[in-house]
C-alpha cells in the first residue's frame, strides 16, 4: 500500500499507544545512548570551540581579508537552510491541506528550532566583540546608538529572531494537546507532572479546540511568508553587496530554493532511521518518502537553475569581473569546489526521477547526505570563493580554513543530532492528535 | 434541591466516536440545554457550533497584533533615524523607507504570531491546572478513543436524572457525575 499515507487501520489506542511508547517507556535499547553519546561528545567539542574562539578572537578562525567572511557564515545560511524544510511541511503543507504531512511535521518543526538555534549562534561568533551583539537591538538606553537601520545586518538579526521565536511557537502550540495525552497515560510522578505543567491543564475542551485550530492556522499562514523571507533576506546581505558573485538579483529566490532542497534532504537523513529504529513504518510511509523526494526534486532542479542562470547572466553581463567571477568558480584555484557542489547537487539529484529511487528509504537517505554536502559546498561557493577574487588583483589571497572552522561545523552537528535524539526521547516524535484526526478521515475516505 | 449531597458540576457521558458525539450534542441541544461542553482527543468539526458557541475572535486579535507590530517598529525606525538621532551616513537618506520594511514586515509576522500564541491562552484561560472535569474517573485523554459531552449544572434546565436518561437513550458508554 504505498499510497496510503497511513498504513494497515491502526485505531486511536494503538496510534496513541506507539507514538507515546518511545517518551514513556521506562528503558529504551542501549545503542541509542551510545549513539547519543557520541554526538553528545561532539557537542562538547563544540562548545569548547566556541569557548576557544571567544577567548582567543576571531583571528583563530580561517579569515584572510579580502575573505572577510568564511566558515561562519556559510554555516549559518547553510543551517538556516535547513531549517526552512520544517517549516514548509509544518506551514505551507498545512495550508495546503497535505494531510501526509502530518506524520512527520513534529519532528520537521523539531529539526528547524535547532537548526535555526544553531544557525543563530554564527553570526555572533562571527563578531570581533560577540558581547555586543544585543547592540542590533533597539533599546531604549540612553548611552547607547540606535542599530544602524539602513544596513542589512539588522535586517538579518530581525529575520532571524522573528524566525526563531515563530518557530518555537508554533512547535510549542502543537505539542500542548499531545502533552495532555502524555500526561494521563504516564506511570511515574515525575513524568506526571512534568507532561502536565507542560500540558497547561489541557483538556480537550470543544471551544478550546476551536480556538486552537484558528490560532495554529493563523501561525501557520504567517510563518509560509516568514519563511521565504528569511532566506530571502540573508541572500540580500550578498545582493547588497558589490562584489561579483555576491551581487546579483537570482539570489532571494535560488537560496530560498536551495534552502528547500537541504532541509529536505536533512529530512530524510533523520526520518529514515527514525521510522526504522522506532517502528514507525506505519506513520511514515513510502508515500512520505515519495512525496518529499519530490518536493526536493522540484527545489534541486531550481538550484540548477540558478546555477544555469548565474552562469548565463555573468557571460551576458559582458563584466570583466563577473566572467572572471565564474572562471575563477570553474578553474581557479578553488576548482574543485564547484565540481563537487555540481555533482551532489545536481549529479545526484537525477536519480530522484525514478519512483524506485524515491521509495527506496536508505538509498534516499545515502542520496540526501550527498546533497547536504553538496548544498554546504555551495554556500563556501558562494561566500568564499567569490571573496578570494575581488577587483584589485593585488588583494587577490585565498584562505585555509583552521581547525577551529572544523571543529565548529563538525560540533554544530554534534549539537544539533544531540538536540535532536534528546527530543525523540522526551516528547512524542509525531503529532499524536493529527494522525489520530487523520486516519478518521481516512477511514471515512475524505483524505 | 431535594436531597443533600455534594454540589455538582454536571454530568459526563463518554461516547465512542465523534459522530455520536455530534449526534448526542445536536440531542441535547434539541432538549434544551445550554451549558455544554464536549472534551475529545482531537479537533471535531462542527462541534463547537452544535454546541451553541459562536465563532471566535482569534483572526481579529492577530490582525491587530500584527499591526501593533509593524506600525511600531516602522515608527521607531523612522523615529530614531529622522528626529532623535539623525545620521547622515554616506549621504543617504534618513527616511529609507525600502530599508525599514524588511524589519517592518519581520515584525508584523513576529506581533501577530505572539497575539495569535498567546492569545490561544488567554482565549482558553490556559495554563488551568485545575479544573472539575479532571475529577471524573472516566475522562482521560490517554487513550484518544472517548469523546466527552458534559452537561453543565449552571444550566437552567439542569435536572440530574433527566440528564442521565437522555444521554443514556443516546448510547453513551459511560455516564457520570462531576464534582466540582
Amino acid at each position: 500500500m504505498t499510497d496510503r499515507v497511513i498504513a494497515g487501520h491502526p485505531s486511536d489506542r494503538e496510534i496513541v499507544g506507539r507514538i507515546s511508547s518511545v517518551p514513556l517507556r521506562g528503558r529504551i535499547p542501549r545503542y541509542f545512548w551510545w549513539v547519543f553519546l557520541l554526538f553528545f561528545v561532539i557537542a562538547l567539542l563544540f562548545l569548547f570551540s566556541i569557548g576557544w574562539l571567544l577567548i582567543e578572537g576571531i583571528g583563530t578562525i580561517g579569515l584572510e581579508i579580502p575573505a572577510a567572511w568564511g566558515f561562519m557564515i556559510v554555516n549559518t545560511v547553510w543551517w538556516i537552510g535547513i531549517g526552512h524544510a520544517g517549516t514548509l511541511i509544518s506551514a505551507i503543507l498545512v495550508l495546503l491541506r497535505q494531510n501526509w504531512r502530518n506524520s512527520i511535521n513534529r519532528f520537521a518543526e523539531a529539526m528547524t528550532l535547532f537548526a535555526v538555534g544553531i544557525a543563530g549562534l554564527f553570526p555572533i561568533l562571527h563578531l570581533g566583540r560577540p558581547q555586543y551583539f544585543y547592540w542590533l537591538l533597539p533599546l531604549p538606553v540612553t548611552h547607547m546608538p540606535w542599530p544602524n537601520w539602513r544596513s542589512p545586518l539588522v535586517w538579518d538579526f530581525f529575520a532571524i529572531a522573528t524566525y526563531i521565536l515563530v518557530s518555537l511557537m508554533f512547535w510549542y502550540m502543537g505539542l500542548v494537546p499531545d502533552m495532555a495525552v502524555l500526561r494521563d497515560r504516564a506511570q511515574t510522578r515525575g513524568k506526571q507532572i512534568v507532561y502536565g505543567l507542560l500540558s497547561l491543564g489541557w483538556r480537550g475542551s470543544a471551544y478550546h479546540w476551536s480556538r486552537f485550530e484558528t490560532s495554529y492556522l493563523l501561525v501557520a499562514a504567517l510563518a509560509t511568508p516568514l519563511v521565504v523571507s528569511v532566506h530571502s533576506v540573508i541572500a540580500l546581505d550578498f545582493t547588497s553587496a558589490l562584489i561579483p558573485g555576491y551581487h546579483s538579483t537570482i539570489f532571494p529566490p535560488y537560496f530560498v530554493a536551495g534552502a528547500l532542497y537541504s532541509g529536505f534532504a536533512m529530512v530524510f537523513t533523520i526520518a529514515v532511521p527514525l521510522r526504522q529504529f522506532f517502528g514507525f513504518q506505519a506513520f511514515i510511509t513510502d508515500r512520505h518518502l515519495d512525496n518529499g523526494a519530490k518536493v526536493m526534486l522540484a527545489s534541486g532542479c531550481f538550484v540548477a537553475y540558478g546555477y544555469i542562470s548565474e552562469a548565463f547572466f555573468s557571460w551576458y553581463s559582458g563584466d570583466p569581473f563577473e566572467r572572471y567571477m565564474m572562471w575563477n568558480r570553474a578553474f581557479g584555484d578553488y576548482s574543485w569546489t564547484f565540481w563537487v557542489m555540481l555533482a551532489c547537487n545536481v549529479g545526484l539529484l537525477q536519480f530522484l526521477w525514478f519512483k524506485r529511487v524515491r521509495t527506496n528509504p536508505w538509498l534516499l537517505f545515502v542520496l540526501s547526505l550527498g546533497i547536504n554536502i553538496g548544498m554546504w559546498i555551495e554556500r563556501y561557493v558562494i561566500v568564499v570563493v567569490s571573496l578570494t577574487r575581488d577587483f584589485v588583483p593585488s588583494m587577490w589571497r585565498n584562505v585555509t580554513p583552521t581547525w577551529v572552522d572544523y571543529s565548529l561545523l563538525l560540533g554544530s552537528l554534534g549539537m544539533f543530532f544531540a538536540l535532536m535524539f534528546l527530543f525523540l526521547r522526551v516528547l512524542p516524535a509525531i503529532t499524536i492528535f493529527e494522525v489520530e484526526e487523520l486516519e478518521h478521515k481516512v477511514e471515512e475516505g475524505k483524505a | 434541591m431535594s436531597a443533600p449531597g455534594p454540589e455538582r458540576y454536571g454530568v459526563l457521558a463518554g461516547f465512542e466516536t465523534p459522530e455520536d458525539l455530534l449526534q448526542a450534542a445536536e440531542r441535547t441541544r434539541q432538549n434544551g440545554f445550554v451549558a455544554l461542553d464536549a472534551f475529545t482527543p482531537y479537533p471535531v468539526e462542527g462541534l463547537t457550533k452544535l454546541l451553541g458557541g459562536r465563532k471566535n475572535r482569534m483572526p481579529v486579535w492577530t490582525f491587530i497584533g500584527g499591526a501593533i507590530g509593524g506600525l511600531g517598529i516602522i515608527g521607531l525606525q523612522l523615529y530614531s533615524t529622522t528626529i532623535n538621532y539623525p545620521l547622515n551616513v554616506g549621504g543617504r537618506p534618513l527616511a529609507a523607507m525600502t530599508a525599514f520594511l524588511v524589519p517592518g514586515f519581520e515584525c508584523t509576522v513576529l506581533g501577530a504570531s505572539l497575539t495569535a500564541f498567546f492569545g490561544m491562552w488567554i482565549g482558553n484561560r490556559l495554563p488551568t491546572y485545575y479544573h472539575p472535569v479532571f475529577n471524573a474517573q472516566s475522562f482521560s485523554l490517554a487513550d484518544g478513543e472517548t469523546f466527552y459531552l458534559l452537561i453543565g449544572a449552571d444550566d437552567p434546565r439542569f435536572d440530574r436524572s433527566k440528564a442521565r436518561r437522555l444521554l443514556k437513550s443516546l448510547h453513551a458508554k459511560s455516564i457520570e457525575d462531576v464534582t466540582p
